[in-house]
């Protein structure tokens, strides 16, 4: 037996003096807060806790969420799913409301899959993640693999608790219709057929936000939404390093009010079937400058079809009434409008923009903001740009007709800056300085400047950081321009002028 | 710098704490607390809200979380500021704080914290666990033994 009275033996009392700092705070808890505290713990930690004294003998028994991964193997020696269900029968709480797996998948565990499957459905469990092929198992090397696992038929009860569940590294033909209250489902790795999602969405009749990081990634994605289904949001999410470039997207999701591209637009091609009117569009797209072919920018552009791809889909969600863009997107239309290229009409009334308020961005912003004719709503939250590299572009000369714009951002009432990383958080009271929260963000006071002049109808500003926030309607003294060399280009309605005016006068 | 507050415009709300120290708190910040909201309905009008159960020093640190909560967008990190904040405190404030975010059942509060806990406890033995949170061991030598075989079947 190993030292218990360690505590009583070195009393310590070096750091801090605090008359209360030795007595025992979390015995003291009520039961239901110390669960919600074994709650966030993995499993392992969690029974090693009844060791700790007579108070927390069970506690953990009454856990109400269940997670078991690879750290439970190193830590005790023993398989995930066997383990899982003699955990199960310790457990006494009568509802369980998650349970979380990952393990390495072979077929001899597809029985204990299966029943575990139903135990959910027992133990009313809400929401359920199962990782068949778990890169943190270190034991062999890991390996793309797509496990076929039949997800049993309706046999015994109706699935009707689990709302969230979550698939990883799977081959899936479809989800049978016995999840009737499933609300949100994630799949990651996992290899669809053709007419997959189609039949999950009918078959699941409370869906409404279906998730895909990486599915498909050697073949092409059809992403079809059941005609029947009530699915409001979809979310894709793929990575340049994962997904084949050759392959292709092809979505039909006439009812979907919102839509998200995340981390990187990987394919060869994006298609959309039918009509696709999102009332919300979000392109997060802050994995595209991770890839070379991405980034280069010649004297036409981005290299090859990632711009193309971004401009289309952008241009086909235009009716979008919430707009969010990354900083990457941003920059590809500053590309736009050095290459004279007109915006389209959006419809949008609120903006997010996530950008790094760097030069080359601000054409990029311009270009939303001329475009955007009904904006009621501006959002700029601050952050690090991407890096696309732009030296080629600053020496190219580009004729066509210039454009010139008129009364723009005539609906414009609110518009916030956010800066949750700067150094410059807090300040007292009213006493707040703009200078320092654009610290490092060298073209926000422009914007302001920008925004102030053109947007005749703007009704308050705000600048809100991760401590304060701080709002006016009085925009005197904000956005001064003493700072700002480049006037010509640096003014909304003439960014377009520039480039024609610099080659006038070499 | 020209500035104006839009927040003289906003309803407030009166709490008292336990050690009898008045609170002015706006109402979005207030009604957080699901334990206000209830009591809100109880009472009529103006009337000052009795918070018996906590300090006012506590009931500050919950207040100053609450507003923070619904001016900002809560998608994005503020939660990390404040997660470092209770990493950081003492277990006194840290605990009363849980006991206070139950009690006013303000559920991302309690949450938050009782992350912080559980983060503390994470990778640390039964020992370690003890000594930190200063848990005095009164089970027997035979006590733990049988623990120890109740939970062999995942550790031997």
């Amino acid at each position: 037996m190993d030292c218990p009275q360690l505590s009583s033996k070195c009393p310590r009392h070096s750091a801090t003096s605090d008359d209360n700092c030795d007595l025992d705070y979390i015995s003291n808890l009520h039961d239901d807060i110390l669960i919600q505290i074994l709650d966030k713990l993995p499993m392992e930690e969690a029974v090693d806790t009844s060791l700790l004294s007579k108070r927390w003998k069970d506690i953990w028994r009454y856990k109400k969420k269940v997670e078991l991964g690879y750290q439970w193997v190193q830590r005790t020696g023993k398989k995930v799913l066997p383990s899982l269900f003699k955990i199960f029968r310790a457990l006494r709480e009568q509802n369980i409301h998650s349970i979380s797996v990952s393990l390495r998948y072979d077929l001899s565990m597809l029985t204990e899959i299966q029943s575990l499957i139903a135990y959910a459905s027992v133990k009313n469990v809400e929401e359920l993640y199962i990782d068949f092929n778990d890169r943190n198992d270190r034991r062999s090397r890991w390996r793309r693999r797509y496990i076929s696992v039949l997800i049993p038929e309706c046999e015994l009860s109706q699935c009707s608790s689990l709302v969230k569940l979550s698939l990883k590294s799977l081959q899936l033909e479809t989800l049978p219709p016995r999840f009737e209250a499933l609300r949100e489902l994630f799949l990651e790795r996992v290899k669809l057929a053709e007419d997959s999602l189609e039949n999950i969405t009918n078959n699941c009749p409370s869906l409404a936000l279906l998730s895909l990081t990486n599915c498909n990634p050697n073949a092409d994605l059809k992403v079809i939404i059941g005609a029947n289904s009530n699915l409001r949001c979809l979310v894709i999410r793929e990575e340049l390093s994962e997904v084949q470039k050759m392959t292709e997207l092809c979505i039909r999701a006439t009812n979907v009010k919102a839509i998200e591209f995340a981390l990187a637009l990987p394919r060869k091609a994006y298609q959309i079937e039918g009509t696709l009117v999102c009332s919300e569009a979000t392109f997060r797209l802050n994995q595209m400058h991770r890839s070379r072919q991405a980034m280069r920018v010649t004297s036409l552009g981005i290299n090859g079809k990632f711009t193309k791809n971004f401009l289309g889909l952008l241009r086909t969600l235009r009716a979008a009434e919430v707009l969010t863009l990354s900083s990457w997107c941003i920059q590809v239309l500053s590309i736009e409008v050095v290459k004279l290229q007109q915006p389209p009409i959006f419809e949008v009334r609120h903006l997010i923009l996530e950008t790094g308020l760097i030069r080359w961005e601000f054409r990029g912003i311009a270009y939303m903001l001329l475009g955007c004719y009904k904006l009621e709503n501006l959002l700029i939250v601050m952050g690090a740009p991407a890096e696309l590299k732009f030296e080629y572009m600053e020496n190219v000369k580009y004729y066509g007709i210039t454009m010139s714009f008129g009364k723009i951002l005539q609906d414009l009432t609110i518009v916030e800056f956010r800066n949750y990383s700067g150094n410059y958080q807090t300040w007292d009271g009213d006493d707040f300085n703009e200078i320092q929260f654009f610290a490092g963000f060298e073209f926000g006071s422009l914007l302001v400047w920008n925004l102030k002049t053109y947007a005749t109808g703007l009704k308050k500003l705000v600048f809100t950081t991760g401590k304060k926030r701080f709002e006016t309607s009085q925009f005197e003294g904000f956005g001064d321009l003493f700072s700002f060399t480049h006037l010509d280009y640096c003014q909304l309605p003439c960014v377009y002028r520039s480039a024609e005016y610099r080659g006038y006068h070499r | 710098m020209a500035s104006s507050s839009t927040s003289e415009q906003k309803k407030k709300i009166r709490l008292k704490s336990a050690d009898n120290e008045l609170f002015d708190v706006d109402e979005d910040a207030a009604l957080q607390s699901e334990t206000i909201k209830n009591l809100l309905q109880e009472i009529s009008g103006d009337q000052i809200v009795p918070l018996p159960n906590v300090t006012s020093k506590i009931l500050a640190k919950v207040i100053e979380y609450c507003s923070n909560m619904c001016e900002l967008d809560p998608i994005i990190s503020v939660n990390k500021q404040w997660e470092s904040f209770f990493k950081n405190c003492d277990q006194d404030t840290l605990f009363d704080t849980i006991l206070a975010a139950n009690y006013l059942s303000i559920k991302s509060l309690l949450d938050l914290t009782c992350k912080c806990v559980a983060d503390m406890m994470k990778g640390k033995t039964p020992e370690e666990i003890r000594e930190k949170f200063h848990i005095v061991n009164d089970l027997t030598s035979e006590e733990e033994a049988k623990i120890r075989a109740e939970i062999s079947w995942a550790f031997e």
